[in-house]
């Protein structure tokens, strides 16, 4: 076969002790960066950039890929030990992960979360090497009506987000899409709640919306209560996850890799979506959905597994079209760029060392990081044995730097607190941090996909069910509707 | 002395005064240098500052630091320099948001007056790129196209305000056709769009479109420059298709806070000629698409000066708004 043969080259790429010595330096650095929350990918490339000059190419990207996939695995460690969300895609990590190690099942919780991951990896990276040009060419399908009706539909399910109350639910969805608001308006240019503070113009960011909500909010709770410490009742029950746990985590890690990959090849969707996306559906299909947001090992392993594939899958745009779908893209193909590589359509056959390489080290990559990151879980989870009042300064002074870092702008720490003490007054009204911020995700890319369509098809509505992949969504969308309203789900819903 | 603490103050203010003088006269720079950016990672401005970085920290002998205040099409960064001690090491990164954000939102800054402008660095032409399936071959063509149907044409960007809305305004402006604006956010969700037919005109940045254009994904009419670009030499200029005078380009630039001491402007300015000279910055530059230019600081002031009011009439008669 000929990928076969694609694949033995690239492997022989990969295996030369430099491409294997600077694919280890990303993936540890990723590591890394994915713990510290705010410090992302992003930064780091762009501080690596000028190093690259003096690398030959293959080295160099397959550097710069190893710091952007480990990063997704890096991300997940802090969500799950102390709820500070280190990467976008790490938000939905929180909710379950948090709630394992709260009951002494942080070890279970990092290792499925690394093995889930790296079983995507591997699945992503095999599915570029096999059908990237044809997934290139499956995300040019998708235009704006298309992304308005995917956003409509995730929004609709996003009702299963919530926890208890259906209302306070909806309640905080809505708030997440007026803060998601704030800032220019993509269509018209217009600054929306930026009150002439230019810090705001580009809206609130991520992390600084995330990391305020779950990691600020949480230990303003916590420190609430006379005895701190408990916030770990649980004792240690192992490092690692039981057979049982094994089996759980199986179904959902396949599921969460599927919905993972196909949003990592959209670009603009992106991988927080995706985790959001397999979350749902975990809770939608669950057998007792009840246990979700309470320590469910399913609500780690399928977003983990989801933001992971969505990583590797996330390279199709740039390797097959020469697109850079996100600014971390751009950074890379830059540095490709520069190195007097022309990527485009036409990479594959122009530079197959370049292509297949890459693949082939991303591979390798996936695996040094399940070595890498298998053992630290000890390490990590000895972490909480540390008495409370040192380990909610270090969270805040991670939290603080990480959001600095994010645009060097004071500003950003200011807006964490702000939106710490807003996490708090929810938890006090025991309003959920999720759905707000979905709302916050899902809001401006369905406003801008919703105006966009209709400014394109000239204010024509029936844009939405003529295309064909859009008809698709809406019909989807309208079943998950009677599904909810039928009322067999409305009893089960008030049973819970 | 009657009072001790008088005295002792005043051989304080002795020392300090010397040890000030000593400062002043100590050769430029003593510390590291703040090179501020105006957008996140990942641009073609935040690029060519770290291209240009290493070789300026070595002329200058300490390190120029690259710092990104992203936001607001660079008025964030901007502010920010134009409000910094003029000592310096404060530098900035101009873009073309220094001409177009007076135009498009309130500052609080002056764009002219609260710099010093050291050297235009370089400039890259846009592409005026169409989707293979959109008829119009040429300008001419596109122009004739254009009149018969108005406002039938969808045109691209990555943003409001940006160089690639800017130069489809310009070009509607001095032809008189009606395009529709379509925005996207940021430039890669925009190229998407137009390869996949969902707009149909964009004005792409050159070493990113021209990849397309000669894959067949993309067909060219032309470039945006005054001069044809190097990276392409066989596409024509709009100006010389049937649109004299028009002229856009994404440029980068190096400023200062005004009252920046003359001394250490001249230094800079030496220095941002030679690390833009130099060859192997030269060759990442321009393989990035960027024509060198390392103009005089009276030459870069007199542009920015045209281009804000060059660009205040197209944006007043385009109607577009900030706040």
């Amino acid at each position: 076969m000929e990928i076969l043969n694609h694949l033995a080259f690239g492997f022989g790429v990969a295996f030369s002790l430099e491409n294997l010595a600077y694919c280890f330096a990303g993936v540890a650095l990723g590591t890394l960066i994915g713990v510290l929350p705010g410090v992302g990918p992003l930064v780091t490339i762009a501080m690596l950039f000028p190093i690259t000059f003096h690398l030959p190419a293959v080295p160099a990207i397959i550097m710069l890929a190893g710091i952007f996939y480990g990063a997704q695995y890096g991300g997940s460690t802090t969500s799950i030990l102390v709820n500070l969300p280190g990467e976008t895609a790490s938000a939905v990590t929180c909710i379950d992960g948090y709630q394992m190690a709260r009951q002494g099942r942080a070890g279970p919780a990092l290792a499925t979360a690394a093995l889930a991951s790296f079983f995507a990896g591997c699945v992503g990276t095999l599915l570029i090497a096999l059908a990237g040009p044809t997934l290139g060419e499956w995300a040019l399908k998708f235009g704006s009506a298309e992304y308005t009706s995917l956003m409509l539909m995730a929004l609709v399910a996003s009702a299963v987000m919530t926890q208890g109350d259906a209302v306070k639910g909806l309640a905080m969805v809505v708030l997440g899409l007026l803060v998601g608001v704030v800032g220019v308006d993509v269509n018209s240019g217009m600054a929306r709640y930026s009150f002439g503070v230019p810090e705001l113009v580009d809206g609130i960011g991520f992390t600084v919306v995330a990391v305020g909500l779950f990691a600020v909010a949480e230990i303003v709770v916590n420190l609430e209560t006379r005895e701190p410490r408990e916030v770990y009742a649980g004792k240690l029950t192992g490092l690692m996850p039981t057979a049982r746990d094994l089996k759980d985590a199986a179904w959902p890690t396949v599921r969460g890799t599927a919905v993972g990959a196909c949003f990592g090849v959209l670009p603009g969707a992106g991988p927080a979506l995706s985790s959001f996306a397999t979350y749902m559906l975990e809770k939608k299909i669950a057998k007792d959905p009840s246990r979700f947001g309470r320590g469910a090992i399913e609500g780690v392993a399928a977003p983990e597994a989801a933001n992971n594939a969505a990583a590797q899958t996330a390279f199709i745009p740039m390797l097959t079209l020469g697109i850079p779908a996100t600014a971390t893209m751009a950074l890379m193909l830059a540095a490709l760029t520069l190195q007097g590589i022309a990527t485009g359509p036409q990479v594959m056959l122009d530079k197959p060392d370049l292509f297949w390489g890459l693949i082939a080290s991303m591979w390798i990559g996936n695996l040094m990081l399940v070595i890498l990151n298998l053992p630290l879980v000890g390490v990590w989870v000895r972490l909480l044995t540390v008495p409370y009042r040192w380990l909610f300064p270090s969270i805040i002074l991670f939290c603080s730097i990480g959001n600095y870092s994010v645009s060097n702008n004071p500003f950003d720490v200011y807006m964490v607190a702000v939106i710490g003490v807003l996490g708090y007054v929810l938890v006090k009204l025991e309003c959920e941090p999720a759905p707000l911020l979905l709302g916050y995700v899902l809001g401006p890319l369905l406003e801008e996909n919703l105006r966009r369509a209709l400014l394109i098809a000239r204010g024509d509505p029936t844009v939405f069910f003529t295309r064909p992949i859009s008809l698709a969504f809406m019909i989807a969308t309208l079943l998950i509707l009677v599904v909810m309203i039928a009322p067999g789900a409305r009893r089960s819903r008030q049973l819970k | 002395m009657q009072n001790p603490s008088i005295a002792r103050l005043l051989v304080l203010a002795l020392v300090l005064g010397a040890a000030h003088t000593a400062l002043a006269q100590a050769p430029y720079p003593v510390k590291p240098i703040r090179f501020i950016v105006g957008f996140p990672p990942g641009g073609s401005n935040d690029i060519v500052a770290r291209t240009l970085a290493p070789a300026l920290s070595e002329g200058l002998g300490k390190q120029v630091v690259v710092e990104n205040r992203g936001g607001a099409n660079t008025a964030i960064a901007t502010e920010l320099v134009a409000h910094a001690a003029p000592d310096g090491y404060t530098i900035l990164m101009n873009a073309p948001g220094h001409v177009t954000n007076p135009s498009l939102i309130k500052l609080n800054f002056d764009p002219i007056r609260d710099f010093a402008f050291i050297t235009r660095i370089g400039e890259a032409a846009n592409l005026l790129v169409v989707h293979p399936s959109f008829p119009p071959r040429s300008v001419k063509e596109l122009i004739a196209f254009s009149k018969l149907r108005p406002g039938d044409v969808n045109f691209g960007s990555s943003g409001i305000g940006t160089s690639v809305h800017l130069s489809a305004e310009l070009f509607q402006y001095m032809t008189g056709v009606k395009w529709v604006h379509v925005a996207y956010k940021g430039g890669g969700p925009g190229l998407v769009a137009l390869l996949s037919g969902e707009v149909s005109l964009y004005f792409g940045n050159l070493p990113t479109v021209i990849r397309q254009v000669r894959a067949g994904k993309l067909r060219a009419l032309a470039v945006s420059g005054l001069k044809r670009a190097p990276a392409a030499p066989d596409i024509p200029t709009v100006a010389e298709s049937g649109v004299p005078g028009y002229e856009t380009a994404t440029w980068w630039g190096l400023s200062a806070p005004a009252k920046t001491p003359p001394a250490i402007l001249a230094r800079l300015h030496k220095e941002a000629i030679r690390a833009v000279n130099a060859p192997d910055v030269r060759q990442r530059l321009e393989g990035v698409g960027a024509d060198i230019i390392g103009n005089t600081p009276e030459q870069y002031a007199a542009f920015i000066r045209n281009e804000i009011d060059k660009w205040a009439k197209v944006i007043k008669a385009a109607g577009i708004k900030g706040e």
